[in-house]
C-alpha cells in the first residue's frame, strides 16, 4: 500500500503506463506477510506453554528411558521373529529351556511399560511443534522427517501390540508379525537419525539436572512457599502442579502400575496381581491357557477319529505308522516344559508322551536329522506344520507328547498327540500331529 | 510430532561428524525398513495409513485435550491438589487406554474359548482406578496437611 493518500496525478502522455506485476510476484507478496505473520502467531503458541514440564531435562530423561526400552524391545522382537520364522542360519538353542520365555516376557511387559513413556515424552516435546521456522537446511529436514516414522512408528508398534495380545485384530489390515518386524527396523533407523541428533544436548542437561522450577506466569504465589506439596514444583508455586521430579515419578510409578497388573501372565509369582492381563496362567483346560482350540483348526472330529495313525516316514530305514495304542506302549518320559506364547503369555506344565530321538531309532533315522512335524489340520491353515531342527529333535526333553498334568491330552491341547520341546514357540509346538518326515 | 530444534542443538550447517554418521545409518535403515515392508507385501499402505493417522490423533487431537484439561485443573482446583490430582489423571488416562480393548472384548471369541481374555476387565480396570485414586487421596492429604499452618 502507497504511503500517499492524495488522488495520483493523471500520466503525462509521454509517460509509461506503470507495468502490473507477474502474478508470481504478486503471488509472492501477498503470501509474505501471511507467512510472517502465520510464523509470529505459531511462535507466541508456542510460547504459551509454561509448564516446566515441556523442558529438555524431561525430555531427555524420558527419551533415554525410551532408547532403552525400545533397543529391549527391539532386540527380544528380532529374536522372536527370527525363533518364529527362521532362516536357515538361525536356530534358537535348546538350552535353558526358559530362554524364548524370557524373551517374549520382557519383550511385551517392556513394550506396555513403554507406553506411558511415550505418550509423556510426546506430551513434553509437542510445543515444538509450533516453533518456526519448522527447518533450516536440508540437514535439520531430513532428520526432522525422521520424526515422522519415529513417532508414528512408535505409537504404531505399542497400538499394534497392544490389540495382537488383546486378540483383537479387525484394526490391523496387515499381517501382524510382519508389519510390526518392518515398522520396528522403520522406528530403529529413525531412532539412529534422533540419537545422533540430540544425544548431545540430551547428555548435557541430563548432567546439569532438572534445575529451579519456573514460577507460572499466570499463577500466585502459594502463601506456603518452601514448603510445596507432594511432587509439586519445587518453588512452592503449588498451582502449576507436578514438578519435574513429580512428573518423571507419575510416569513411571504408572509403568509399574501396567507391569504389575499385566506381568502375572508369564511371571508366576505376579499371577494374583495380573488382572489386566490377557491371559491367565492357569485358567485353560487341564489349568493351561489354549491359543488355537480345536474348533478353531477344524479337526474336533478327525482328531477322536478311531482310525487315527501317527506315520513316521522320509529319510528312515524303516518308515512305520502307529496306532495311539502303539504310542502308549512305547516307553514314556515326562518333563516339566513351559508353553511360551507370542503374545506374551506362558505357563509351565508336567507332560508326558514318547521321546522324539527315541522315536527315531525306533525307524532308523540317522543321527543328527531334522524333522518335520505336520498337524491334522488343513495345511493351508499357518502354521499347520513345523521343522524340529537336529538339536531339538536330538535332545531327549523333545516329547511327543499323550498327556498334560497327569491326564491324558485335552482335546484343546493337541489330542491325540502333540509336540512338546523345550525353548520354542508356542506357535511351533505343534498339536495334533499325524506325521513326522524326517528330513 | 516435534518439527523444532530443541534448545541447546547444534544450529544448522554446525553438525559435527557424528551426526552426519547417525543421519546416512538411520536414513539406510529406514529405506531398509520400507524395502522389507514392500518386498514383505506387509501392506505398506495399510501400515503407513495407520502410522501417520496415529501421530495425527496424538497431536490433533490428545495434545489438545491434555492441554484442556491441564488448565481446567490448574483453574478450578486448590493449590495443594493440583499435584495429587494430576499423577491420577495420567495414570487413569494410561491404564484406560490401555485396558480398553480389553472392557471392549473385542478379542473374545466363543469357538477360542474360555481361557483367552478370561477375566471381567471393566470390574478389573475399576478395581485398580479404585487403587490408583486411594493412592492418589493418601498424597493429597499429605499435601494438604503440609499446606496447614503450623502452630506457633
Amino acid at each position: 500500500m502507497s504511503a500517499s493518500s492524495g488522488p495520483a496525478d493523471p500520466p503525462g502522455p509521454e509517460a509509461p503506463a506503470p507495468e502490473r506485476p507477474g502474478l508470481r510476484t504478486r503471488v509472492a507478496e501477498t503470501a509474505e506477510p501471511l507467512v510472517a505473520r502465520a510464523g509470529r502467531a505459531t511462535e507466541q503458541l508456542g510460547a504459551r506453554f509454561s509448564s516446566p514440564l515441556h523442558d529438555e531435562w524431561v525430555a531427555s530423561v524420558l527419551g533415554v528411558a525410551l532408547g532403552v526400552a525400545f533397543t529391549a524391545c527391539f532386540v527380544t522382537g528380532l529374536v522372536d521373529y527370527l525363533a518364529q520364522h527362521p532362516p536357515g542360519w538361525f536356530h534358537l538353542p535348546v538350552h535353558p529351556i526358559n530362554l524364548y520365555r524370557v524373551n517374549e516376557g520382557v519383550h511385551v511387559i517392556t513394550g506396555i511399560a513403554t507406553i506411558p513413556l511415550l505418550l509423556a515424552k510426546l506430551w513434553t516435546v509437542w510445543p515444538k511443534l509450533f516453533s518456526w521456522p519448522p527447518v533450516k537446511g536440508a540437514a535439520q529436514a531430513l532428520e526432522r522427517l525422521s520424526l515422522i516414522p519415529l513417532v508414528g512408528g512408535s505409537l504404531f508398534l505399542l497400538f499394534t501390540g497392544v490389540v495382537n495380545i488383546d486378540y483383537w485384530y479387525s484394526p490391523m489390515p496387515f499381517f501382524f508379525p510382519t508389519a510390526h518386524f518392518w515398522a520396528a527396523w522403520l522406528v530403529v533407523g529413525a531412532l539412529i537419525v534422533h540419537v545422533g541428533a540430540k544425544a548431545t544436548t540430551a547428555a548435557g542437561s541430563i548432567a546439569r539436572g532438572p534445575g529451579p522450577t519456573p514460577r507460572s506466569r499466570r499463577s500466585p504465589a502459594s502463601p506456603a512457599a518452601g514448603r510445596p506439596g507432594v511432587g509439586s514444583s519445587s518453588d512452592g508455586d503449588e498451582r502449576s502442579g507436578l514438578s519435574r521430579r513429580g512428573f518423571i515419578g507419575a510416569i513411571f510409578g504408572t509403568a509399574g502400575v501396567l507391569v504389575l497388573t499385566v506381568a502375572g501372565e508369564t511371571v508366576a509369582p505376579l499371577m494374583r496381581l495380573a488382572v489386566l492381563a490377557p491371559r491367565n496362567p492357569v485358567i485353560g483346560p487341564q489349568r493351561l491357557p489354549v491359543n488355537q482350540s480345536a474348533r478353531q483348526a477344524g479337526v474336533t472330529a478327525s482328531a477322536v477319529d478311531p482310525t487315527y495313525r501317527l506315520v513316521v516316514r522320509g529319510r528312515c530305514a524303516r518308515p512305520q505308522s502307529f496306532t495311539l495304542a502303539d504310542l502308549q506302549a512305547m516307553p514314556q518320559r515326562s518333563a516339566g516344559l513351559p508353553i511360551s506364547c507370542v503374545e506374551g503369555w506362558s505357563a509351565g506344565a508336567m507332560w508326558r508322551g514318547i521321546s522324539l530321538p527315541h522315536l527315531l531309532g525306533v525307524v532308523g533315522a540317522p543321527s543328527g536329522a531334522a524333522v518335520r512335524v505336520v498337524s491334522l489340520e488343513s495345511q493351508h491353515r499357518l502354521y499347520a506344520s513345523s521343522e524340529v531342527d537336529s538339536a531339538h529333535a536330538a535332545d531327549p526333553d523333545t516329547l511327543l507328547a499323550l498327556e498334560c498334568n497327569g491326564a491324558p491330552l485335552d482335546l484343546d491341547h493337541g489330542y491325540p498327540l502333540r509336540l512338546i520341546a523345550p525353548d520354542r514357540p508356542g506357535v511351533l509346538q505343534t498339536k495334533w500331529i499325524t506325521t513326522v518326515v524326517v528330513l | 510430532m516435534s518439527t523444532a530444534p530443541e534448545k541447546g542443538a547444534a544450529e544448522p550447517g554446525e553438525h559435527g561428524p557424528l551426526f552426519w554418521v547417525f543421519l546416512l545409518v538411520g536414513w539406510a535403515v529406514i529405506i531398509f525398513a520400507i524395502h522389507g515392508m514392500v518386498a514383505d507385501r506387509a501392506n505398506p499402505p495399510g501400515v503407513w495409513k495407520l502410522l501417520v493417522g496415529l501421530n495425527i490423533v496424538n497431536d490433533a487431537l490428545v495434545a489438545p485435550v491434555l492441554v484442556v484439561v491441564a488448565v481446567l485443573v490448574r483453574r478450578l482446583v486448590p493449590g495443594w491438589l493440583v499435584a495429587p490430582l494430576d499423577v491420577g489423571l495420567i495414570a487413569s488416562a494410561v491404564v484406560t487406554l490401555y485396558a480398553y480393548p480389553l472392557v471392549g472384548s473385542w478379542g473374545k471369541s466363543a469357538a477360542a474359548g474360555y481361557s483367552r481374555l478370561p477375566f471381567d476387565y471393566a470390574h478389573s480396570l475399576l478395581m485398580v482406578l479404585g487403587a490408583i485414586w486411594f493412592a492418589c487421596a493418601l498424597l493429597a492429604l499429605w499435601s494438604w496437611s503440609r499446606k496447614r499452618p503450623r502452630p506457633a
